[in-house]
């Protein structure tokens, strides 16, 4: 049985307006991290704040081990949040933050409990300062720390590496990613940076006008995108329009494998780093370069073909000058993507 | 999510009930009286009004109050804008300290001012009896004027200072480098940027001048305020005290809305909040001694006279001070302010937080009737709960508890400001967070934003509490028989003539005032 189900969620704010989430369903298993990834406005948040009891959703049901939890108040969910902001109380201490939703417990168990977490993410020795006397990357770790001190069934993590400058976000992402995996907590996390969705989470959902595109690990979602919106929103890529016949196309590159067989008329996506650049031979379907820069471990040129512009990164090998006339030549197959709904780009 | 979409959000949420009970029940005690007010006015018989209303005292009464407010807009004016620019653009010295006495003469309320004013002429006078030059006593619309100017002067003056602090230098400069001399430039790029500052403390000086009771009622001045004093407790009229009390409301009514309309029709941009650059201070020359002079008058007048008749009376005659009659004065002032501030601090508290965090028609109507309590004339919100009490509670007339309401709906607004700012600092999602952590809507309320709060809301309770001190009116109106505050004794002292008995409660409201401006000062000083 699935940790967390979600089903049919959906949340309108204003009735002019379409829904802020649409229809919303996906399941998390134990030990799991989710994240929704997409545009600002996509929705996410909603859904986040919804899982966490903030919003009420208009229909739809959430289950959390099997109990529904769609009606009771945030405190009854055991579902801890992190805040993009982190929401530290600042009058309290840091070991009080932490303390804070221990009050179950007495209060020598309290500390001792508390003291114990902060050790474990190095911060013991922060316990009596005052959260504005924190870096920012501790402050992080002290918010995870008070809302994983409750042991939630669920853990929310809402934009939680944005605020922190970007040599920081690496490390701390790292730091998240095993806390939450030793805890064998399952989390969602929302998130517009594709960098830090590919790096954390288990699965991904793309998600754009109030809903998920595209739900499925960090590889398949990148290198098998479902709808032109998540071809464009992780990573750069190619599209192009070919007639399907089997396991291949034809298109401005000419004929070309596709990852699925089909037949008609398909719109494709190709990864610049899915292609390669050859001297041209014949004029058909050769390609002009016209730029190309240089970035040590690989290149990338600008090539027109047709009426089309295309982008490939190369190896460093590949060495050509603007204006060169090439041959493209694709090392894998296209993806097919399906008419993507309300697609904006 | 942007911020935007999460306030959005926020606003459709329902508000708790601990917070929107309390909060309308705040807005219910405000727009009760008034209620009643129109009531009793309406019972009148139309014909009986009509002769009330209508008749050359009345009319009277509306030029003599529109000249004693523009006379004082226009005097205030000529004192406040000088030592501001000499203040943020001089190159004077000590400007720190000429902030302070710019806003010290607020501890001197009106009718302290009127007291001292009275104190140089007449027989009794310091001028007859220290100079040996006997002059007539300073009365009328000239007193009132003078003694209302001087007071009510650092409203405009602080405001006034804010903006010229906050005018971006690269627009004088830019004039400047354009071919416009100094001057032009304040005429053409200074002042209109002045704008809405100068209309923010005209607004609240008319406000001042149209409730002020005390100053007007010693300088024998007609005008509403003092007519619907002497119809009420003289003549004992109430159906035309209630009219008065009426006309006065829309009159003041009438300059919030002339205010709005003047401010609405043009606006401001302002530049960014980046960090200020402060202009090249501008050498003034051979005008220095002109201006030292003029700070001299001002000061002079605002500050050294009042100073200089309390001491002289004091001096005069220090056996008469009781001091354990002072003691007891001084305590039952504060035994009406200090619950005061504590009843205006728990309405604020609930309208602020709705305000802040649970936007809607309902709120901003609550938070309006906040600062309707505020514009009010003091003594039109005194005649309304004496009406109001003496209808539906007469076992509130003339107690405390209906004094300490009174206060604490007329003060609400002065509350109100800080709690708002501290809970814009304390953002929603430190709530959340505690909800997060089990804790129930109240719990999270208790534990995290009430002791976010406390700062703004002491703040807020100290303004109130000092405000409340040098009540007048009000406390004349509601407060139980032999309840005389600190207010009271000067004023009913200096009415009969008795300025050297009226002198040491002039003197311990002064002293205690002074307090009122530290922290004004510092409360501005943080923003």
């Amino acid at each position: 049985m699935s940790l967390l189900r979600v089903s049919r969620l959906r949340k309108r704010f204003d009735p002019q307006q379409p829904p802020a989430v649409d229809n919303i369903g996906f399941s998390l298993e134990r030990g799991e991290i989710l994240a929704l990834l997409g545009p600002s406005g996509c929705g996410k948040t909603t859904t986040l704040r919804m899982l966490a009891g903030f919003e009420q959703p208009d229909c739809g049901t959430i289950e959390l081990r099997g109990l529904p939890i769609g009606n009771l108040p945030p405190e009854r969910r055991q579902v801890g949040i992190v805040f993009q902001d982190y929401a530290l109380f600042p009058h309290l201490t840091v070991l009080q933050n932490i303390e804070f939703g221990l009050k179950r417990l007495e209060r020598k168990q309290r500390r001792e409990r508390a003291l114990q977490l902060l050790r474990r993410v190095s911060l013991d020795i922060y316990a009596e300062r005052m959260p504005n006397q924190l870096s920012g990357g501790q402050q992080q770790r002290v918010a995870l720390i008070r809302a994983l001190a409750t042991e939630p069934k669920l853990m929310l993590l809402d934009e939680p590496f944005s605020n922190l400058d970007a040599g920081l976000r690496a490390s701390t992402r790292d730091e998240v990613r095993s806390l939450l995996k030793a805890t064998q907590t399952s989390a969602v996390l929302v998130t517009h940076d594709q960098e830090e969705a590919l790096s954390i989470a288990d699965k991904i959902g793309v998600m754009n006008h109030g809903r998920i595109e595209q739900l499925d690990t960090p590889e398949t979602v990148y290198h098998h995108p479902a709808t032109r919106f998540v071809a464009q929103f992780l990573g750069r890529t190619n599209l192009l329009v070919g007639q399907a016949q089997g396991h291949h196309a034809h298109t401005t590159l000419g004929r070309i494998a596709i990852h699925q067989p089909s037949s008609g008329e398909v719109l494709l996506s190709l990864r610049p780093e899915h292609l390669t650049l050859e001297t041209a031979h014949d004029d058909e379907t050769a390609a002009q370069i016209i730029s190309r820069e240089f970035h040590g471990h690989d290149l990338s040129y600008r090539l027109r073909l047709g009426d089309e512009e295309i982008l490939a990164h190369t190896g460093y090998d590949v060495s050509f000058r603007p204006g060169d006339r090439v041959r493209l030549k694709p090392r894998e197959a296209a993806v097919v993507l399906e008419s993507s709904v309300g697609c904006a780009r | 999510m942007p911020a935007l979409l999460r306030v959005a959000a926020k606003s459709r949420a329902t508000p708790p009930l601990f917070i929107l009970i309390p909060a309308i029940v705040a807005g219910a005690c405000m727009l009760l009286p008034l209620v009643y007010l129109v009531l009793r006015a309406l019972e009148a018989d139309l014909g009986v009004v009509q002769a009330l209303v209508w008749r050359p005292r009345t009319l009277d009464l509306l030029i003599n109050t529109l000249l004693l407010t523009f006379g004082v807009l226009i005097a205030t004016t000529l004192m406040a804008l000088p030592l501001a620019w000499l203040v943020v653009f001089s190159d004077l010295k000590y400007k720190r300290l000429l902030t302070l006495l710019g806003a010290l003469p607020l501890a001197i309320p009106g009718y302290v001012m009127a007291y001292a004013l009275l104190g140089i002429g007449g027989h009794y006078g310091i001028m007859s009896q220290v100079f040996n030059y006997p002059m007539p006593r300073l009365q009328g619309y000239w007193g009132a004027l003078i003694a209302l100017s001087l007071y009510t002067y650092p409203y405009l003056f602080l405001n006034l200072r804010a903006a010229l602090l906050g005018l971006d230098p690269s627009l004088q400069e830019s004039a400047r480098s354009l071919g416009y001399s100094s001057r032009q430039t304040f005429w053409h790029i200074t002042l209109p940027h002045l704008r809405p500052a100068l209309l923010a403390g005209w607004l609240v000086i008319s406000l001042y001048v149209l409730g002020d009771f005390g100053a007007v009622a010693l300088m024998r001045y007609e005008v509403f305020s003092y007519a619907i004093f002497t119809q009420y407790s003289g003549a004992f009229d109430r159906i035309y005290a209630a009219w008065l009390s009426l006309l006065l409301l829309g009159l003041t009514l009438s300059f919030i809305l002339a205010d709005s309309l003047l401010l609405g029709s043009k606006r401001w941009a302002r530049t960014g909040t980046g960090a200020a650059r402060t202009a090249v201070p501008v050498a003034l020359g051979f005008y220095r001694p002109l201006a030292w002079l003029f700070l001299l008058l001002l000061f002079g007048a605002s500050l050294g006279l009042p100073t200089l008749i309390i001491g002289y009376w004091l001096s005069l005659a220090p056996m008469l001070t009781d001091y354990s009659a002072l003691l007891a004065t001084f305590l039952r002032s504060a035994g009406a302010a200090g619950p005061a501030a504590l009843l205006a601090a728990a309405f604020a508290l609930p309208i602020a937080y709705l305000s802040v965090r649970y936007p809607s028609p309902l709120a901003r109507t609550l938070d309006r009737l906040a600062y309707v309590g505020y514009a009010i004339p003091p003594l039109t919100l005194a005649l309304a709960l004496v009406f109001f009490s003496l209808r539906s509670a007469p076992w509130l007339y003339q107690t405390l508890p209906l004094l300490i309401i009174a206060y604490a709906l007329s003060f609400l607004a002065l509350a109100l400001g800080p709690i708002r700012s501290s809970l814009l600092q304390a953002t929603p999602s430190l709530e959340e967070a505690a909800r997060s952590l089990g804790r129930s809507a109240f719990g999270a309320f208790s534990s995290v934003s009430l002791p976010l709060l406390r700062r703004g809301t002491l703040a807020g309770m100290t303004l109130v509490f000092v405000i409340a001190m040098k009540e007048l009116p009000i406390t004349f109106l509601l407060a139980p028989t032999g309840y005389t505050t600190l207010a009271v004794s000067v004023f009913s002292r200096t009415s009969e003539a008795m300025l050297a008995e009226a002198a040491p409660f002039a003197a311990a409201i002064v002293l205690f005032s002074s307090l009122f401006i530290g922290l004004v000062l510092t409360y501005e000083g943080k923003r």
